[in-house]
């Protein structure tokens, strides 16, 4: 297989694939300035949510290192923070300080200190046109597959997701692995009814335990409501696509981890370790907020692996996304990649994971997704581990 | 070739239509890969891609697909009935078995 592709290598040794300035407001009212700037100025990416403020402590730290794992991920060339006036434990300058000590270029803008709503977005104009202007004169660099981090989701499945495009997915994590790179996937909800098939695939006891943990938390808090999840997982369109359990579920979405060992897992967007192989991250289904935590952990490239056809986008971490129901492809083909429903019509796995692996690798290279073309950002979403207080 | 229908498994109890199925239709089901290995009469229509009993299966007997349970029966399934939410249900997170549960 081609065991490389043209990026942009970062002075902490990531390599990203896109070379944007981006805009990250760290709380709810630094968001228009963040959202008008890249309306303004070309190659920038917003991101922008409703936290930052009035969180209980572990729940604010989780923010805050979501914040800065996005800031430091190589597909950022630049990055100008933006905040309103000061949240205790997670503010700009914190957040810009993390990110300046990896070698990236950071600024920050306080709309209060800078001088009000107007003032703060004309310097932020400014910083964009200028980080623009420095690091677009960075070339790609041919670089080893060693270098990706392959994050993989699923979402609104079917009954075709555990029998075909997760394959593909699980295919190609176990390519990029063999190339010496990590695959990193999560979604501790569908890992409910596949505890057999982790204690099997976990490289030690310590990391199937510490999975098992997860699930049990999260069945745990599930239990702690007092209802049926039926309904929420599987969701609505699960059933409607054939699928009956979370149990049924879980094994299906459990088809993308390929055949590796699992060789570590972490919290919420926590950085993984530097040894390649199959990583998994403790998040919940909830798609945003899980490939939220994915891109936090330095991936540059998602595939995301849907049966009844999606949007979903992450605005740094570059998605493509794929099916195996030729009615979702036909129905939402605007925003979808790769199709491989002729898995049920004979085609080989190995000639349908390889399809998916060249369209990832292409991307990689700079060929730009549907719906990154499109601007379809709406992929970013920060876990909560506690109320609004 | 076009699948019609797929026991991932050869200790599975259910069977995945490909596409949709009509009552009275005979099944061609590949197992494990392998196409031609059991034929099973369809007892009812049953919706695209969705799954249908491979054997009998008893209310309470666990429900197994990819080799794995994957919930079990509520009531008695005959062989080429519809599997689905109305006649199997999962054994995890069911907050609403639970004492004191609100609904």
């Amino acid at each position: 297989m081609r065991d490389y592709f043209y990026g942009y290598p970062r002075p902490d040794g990531q390599v990203g694939i896109r070379n944007h300035v981006l805009l990250l407001s760290g709380t709810l009212y630094a968001n228009p300035t963040c959202e008008r700037v890249a309306d303004i100025v070309q190659n920038c990416i917003p991101i922008v949510h409703p936290l930052g403020r009035c969180q209980i402590a572990p729940d604010l730290a989780q923010t805050f290192r979501t914040l800065v794992g996005h800031g430091l991920n190589p597909n950022a060339g630049a990055v100008i923070v933006v905040d309103h006036f000061k949240e205790q434990g997670c503010t700009a300058d914190e957040i810009a300080q993390q990110i300046a000590a990896n070698g990236k270029p950071v600024e920050v803008v306080n709309i209060r200190r800078d001088g009000g709503a107007i003032n703060a977005l004309a310097k932020a104009i400014r910083l964009a046109v200028g980080f623009n202007r420095k690091i677009n004169t960075q070339q790609r660099e041919r670089c080893p597959v060693s270098k990706l981090i392959y994050g993989f989701n699923c979402g609104t499945s079917d009954v075709t997701s555990g029998l075909a495009h997760n394959r593909c997915v699980g295919w190609v994590c176990d390519r990029i692995i063999e190339a010496g790179g990590r695959a990193l996937g999560a979604e501790v909800t569908e890992m409910m009814g596949g505890e057999d098939l982790i204690k099997a695939r976990a490289k030690t006891p310590a990391i199937a335990n510490k999975l098992l943990g997860m699930i049990d938390k999260m069945e745990k808090s599930i239990l702690a409501c007092g209802v049926d999840v039926r309904g929420s997982q599987p969701t609505g369109d699960n059933i409607a696509g054939g699928l009956s359990t979370i149990e049924e579920k879980s094994i299906g979405a459990m088809q993308k981890w390929g055949s590796k060992p699992i060789v570590g897992v972490v919290e919420y967007a926590e950085p993984i370790g530097e040894e390649s192989g199959l990583w998994l991250m403790d998040t919940p289904g909830h798609g945003g907020e899980s490939i939220t935590g994915i891109a936090a952990a330095g991936s540059q490239v998602m595939s995301f692996s849907t049966g009844g056809g999606h949007t979903i986008n992450h605005p740094l971490m570059i998605t493509m996304r794929l099916t195996g129901n030729r009615e979702s492809w036909q129905m939402m083909g605007d925003t979808m990649e790769v199709d491989v429903s002729d898995m049920f019509t004979g085609t080989s796995l190995d000639v349908a994971g390889q399809r998916l692996l060249d369209e990832v690798l292409e991307i990689c290279d700079g060929k730009m997704t549907k719906a990154e073309a499109l601007k379809e950002f709406n992929g970013f979403a920060i876990n909560r581990c506690g109320p609004s207080v | 070739m076009s699948l019609r229908a797929l026991i991932i498994h050869g200790d599975d109890n259910v069977a995945n239509l490909i596409g949709p199925g009509k009552k009275g239709e005979a099944v061609a089901c590949t197992t494990e890969g392998k196409p031609g290995t059991k034929t099973i009469n369809l007892v009812e229509d049953i919706p695209t891609n969705h799954k249908f009993a491979a054997v009998d299966i008893k209310v309470g007997a666990p429900i197994t697909k990819y080799g794995l349970s994957i919930g079990r029966a509520s009531r008695d399934i005959r062989q080429g009935q519809c599997v689905h939410v109305h006649n199997i249900e999962s054994n995890r997170c069911r907050g609403d078995l639970r004492e004191g549960a609100t609904r």
